[in-house]
């Protein structure tokens, strides 16, 4: 859930870090930390604002199970 | 010892959301001699539920967007309005939305010139029907940068990263606040001549779903860091609250706390219950899914409770020509949502999507007259924290606006000296914050706030009764007392304690109040679902419970006002229902 920045992508610009909504990313030593994990939103600004793509927010980690099929495609 | 630093402002908006930024632009360009700061604690560019984007612009009422039918539509709502016994709204929603909302097409222009795109291509403008008003869509990824440019351009001062913590008061009114910069924790001390609130809903009161664990704490529907530091400070300085007892229900896509799903149902997608039924129309014989938000929530917490879950969103009886609005919502204010389909493998117009219901917000606001003035002279508030109508950010901009024109009303008249700072009470405050910093905190916020969420979510939730209210008032009362004893170990672990502190203050009040309002309701942003009292009670409660702090003994002081249509609320609606008519 909470945001992750991929250290080879990321270009320490520390945008992700400025705009944070929740202050969860934190300029740290040289490097950018998601610092308060268990605070992340899942808003995505982080992801809006990242310059090289180094940024994510996996809602699930790897995909789920396959949805329910709709109950058209049941009942067809 | 942290530093103390003092700044001298004519006016202090709390909040850089879409309300206290329209606040500050407003007032801004009304009275560009005055000395405006704005306090946001995060950023002015991504701070607010708007953080990134919004979707649409509500339009209901205003005439100048009425094409063929909109009498036909909206008259049986202008009725309801006026017949007592089928109003759902208790705080003159449908007076006081009537009249906000008749404003909605100016504040949209004013919106195109601040710089948001709100035309298509062509020139024209987009509009939707949404499940009760209809909406224009606006390209709203960029609302916040936007906005932000102009306030910086305005000559606004500007403390990001801050959060108010105190309010300040003289003998007969405001007079400035205690803020606190959340990653430095240097704090400051505003004296100013007039303060605005417009800090937003308050969320962390539930948990997100009825039982999760901390990995989930802050996924919830709107934003987890809007919350009641203000509204209480506004209370602890003497103001009066109201709607403490109501919360705002919503659905949210299971796994992912999220605004959106309103769309879906607008759009014609079905809700279906584990039977395959789909049950909205046995809720709603007439609206089925298009019946009001409250209600689509309450049916689904009856389904649940039947035991016919899990509740799906059928995305399958959305028409084809449908689905691309929906995803053009997505990419205006949930740049997640295709993310969530695609790792779900969830193919929109085919499949369905699991559905849960959410408790997204507390409704609790500064009660506020029409022109934004909260009882306490020098306090107003704008947006979803005042009185005013929540209607996303065209309520916002109509509140900012009142507010605004409130505000330089309030100066204009304010000739005598400047009210009375009392540095001496600033410096106590200050003090009293830096001693919460401890490197050992014995407790931390979260501990206590767990456990208030666990109270709010078993007793205050989807289901209240009285037995329940009375033990959740006591177990409150007595979390609070342990809450003395919070400590933090920097800055943002203090703006949570923060946080924490001002959500347990608001749950004691609404543990009261709602205890008080002996009947359910859903109306406009106000679930209130009493199994005792099932039934909405409009013979004794079409009425508000406003709340102010007994300063001696630091209780709330609970007394009910009638909300019966005010005469200017009959002329608002007479103006709005002629507009209307003239155009369809």
């Amino acid at each position: 859930m909470p945001a992750q920045i991929d250290s080879r992508r990321c270009n320490r610009c520390g945008r992700c870090a400025q705009y944070c909504p929740g202050d969860i990313i934190h300029p740290v030593g040289g490097e950018v930390v998601v610092l308060y994990p268990g605070e992340c939103w899942g808003c995505g600004t982080c992801v809006l604002e990242c310059r090289t793509g180094a940024v994510t927010v996996s809602l699930f980690g790897a995909p789920q199970a396959a949805p329910a099929p709709s109950r058209k495609q049941a009942t067809a | 010892m942290i530093a103390l630093r003092t700044e001298h402002l004519d006016v202090l908006v709390v909040g850089g959301g879409a309300a206290g930024s329209a606040t500050a632009l407003y007032l801004a360009e009304r009275r560009p001699d005055l000395v405006i700061g704005i306090v946001e604690k995060s950023t002015l560019r991504r701070g607010g539920c708007t953080a990134t984007g919004i979707d649409h612009w509500v339009a209901a009422f205003s005439h100048k967007f009425f094409c063929g039918g909109g009498a036909r539509r909206f008259l049986p709502f202008f009725r309801a309005a006026l017949t007592r016994n089928r109003r759902t709204d208790v705080f003159e929603l449908s007076t006081v939305g009537a009249s906000v909302a008749r404003e909605s097409y100016e504040e949209l222009m004013q919106l195109e010139r601040w710089g948001i795109d709100v035309r298509l291509d062509d020139g024209r403008f987009r509009v939707v029907w949404g499940a009760g008003a209809p909406a224009i869509w606006i390209a709203g990824k960029d609302f916040k940068p936007t906005i932000a440019r102009r306030i910086r351009a305005a000559g606004c001062r500007i403390w990001q990263r801050t959060q108010v913590v105190r309010l300040f008061r003289d003998a007969n009114r405001v007079t400035g606040a205690l803020a606190m910069n959340v990653r430095t924790g240097e704090l400051t001390a505003f004296a100013a001549r007039a303060v605005v609130i417009a800090s937003g809903s308050s969320t962390r009161l539930w948990h997100p779903a009825p039982a999760t664990g901390d990995e989930r704490a802050f996924d919830l529907v709107y934003s987890p860091y809007n919350n009641a530091e203000a509204l209480m400070a506004a209370y602890g300085a003497g103001a009066e609250l109201v709607a403490t007892e109501f919360a705002c229900a919503t659905l949210a896509p299971v796994g992912y706390g999220c605004a959106g799903i309103s769309g879906f149902l607008s759009a014609g997608a079905q809700l279906v219950n584990g039977t395959g039924e789909p049950f909205a129309r046995r809720a709603d014989a007439r609206l089925g899914e298009r019946m009001p938000r409250q209600q689509t929530v309450q049916a689904c917490v009856n389904e649940l409770r039947a035991g016919r879950g899990p509740l799906r969103l059928e995305t399958s009886a959305i028409a084809a020509q449908d689905l691309p609005k929906i995803l053009f919502a997505w990419d205006n204010e949930v740049p997640l949502m295709r993310q969530y389909v695609e790792q779900r493998g969830i193919r929109l117009g085919v499949d369905d999507i699991d559905v849960e219901p959410h408790l997204a917000l507390s409704m609790a606001k500064v009660a506020t007259d029409y022109h934004a003035r909260s009882s306490l002279p020098g306090l107003f508030a704008a947006g979803d924290v005042s009185g005013t109508l929540p209607i996303a950010v065209m309520g916002a901009m109509v509140g900012g606006r009142r507010a605004a024109a409130a505000v330089d009303g309030y100066l204009a008249a304010d000739t005598g000296p400047l009210a009375a700072f009392r540095h001496g009470e600033a410096a106590d405050v200050a003090r009293s914050v830096t001693l919460l910093l401890d490197d050992d905190a014995p407790l931390l916020w979260r501990d206590i706030e767990r456990e208030m969420r666990d109270i709010n979510t078993r007793y205050l939730g989807f289901s209240r009764d009285a037995a329940g209210m009375q033990c959740a008032a006591v177990l409150l009362d007595e979390l609070a007392e342990r809450a003395e004893h919070l400590r933090a170990r920097n800055p943002h672990e203090l703006m949570r304690l923060h946080e924490t502190r001002a959500l347990l203050g608001l749950s004691r009040i609404m543990a009261r109040t709602a205890l008080l309002r002996t009947e359910s309701r859903f109306g406009h942003g106000q679930f209130h679902s009493r199994t005792d009292y099932p039934e909405m009670d409009n013979e004794r409660w079409l009425q508000e419970l406003i709340v102010t702090r007994d300063a001696d003994r630091d209780e709330p002081q609970i007394q009910t006002r009638s909300c019966a249509l005010t005469l200017r609320g009959l002329v608002d609606l007479a103006l709005s229902a002629v507009r209307v008519i003239v155009s369809s």
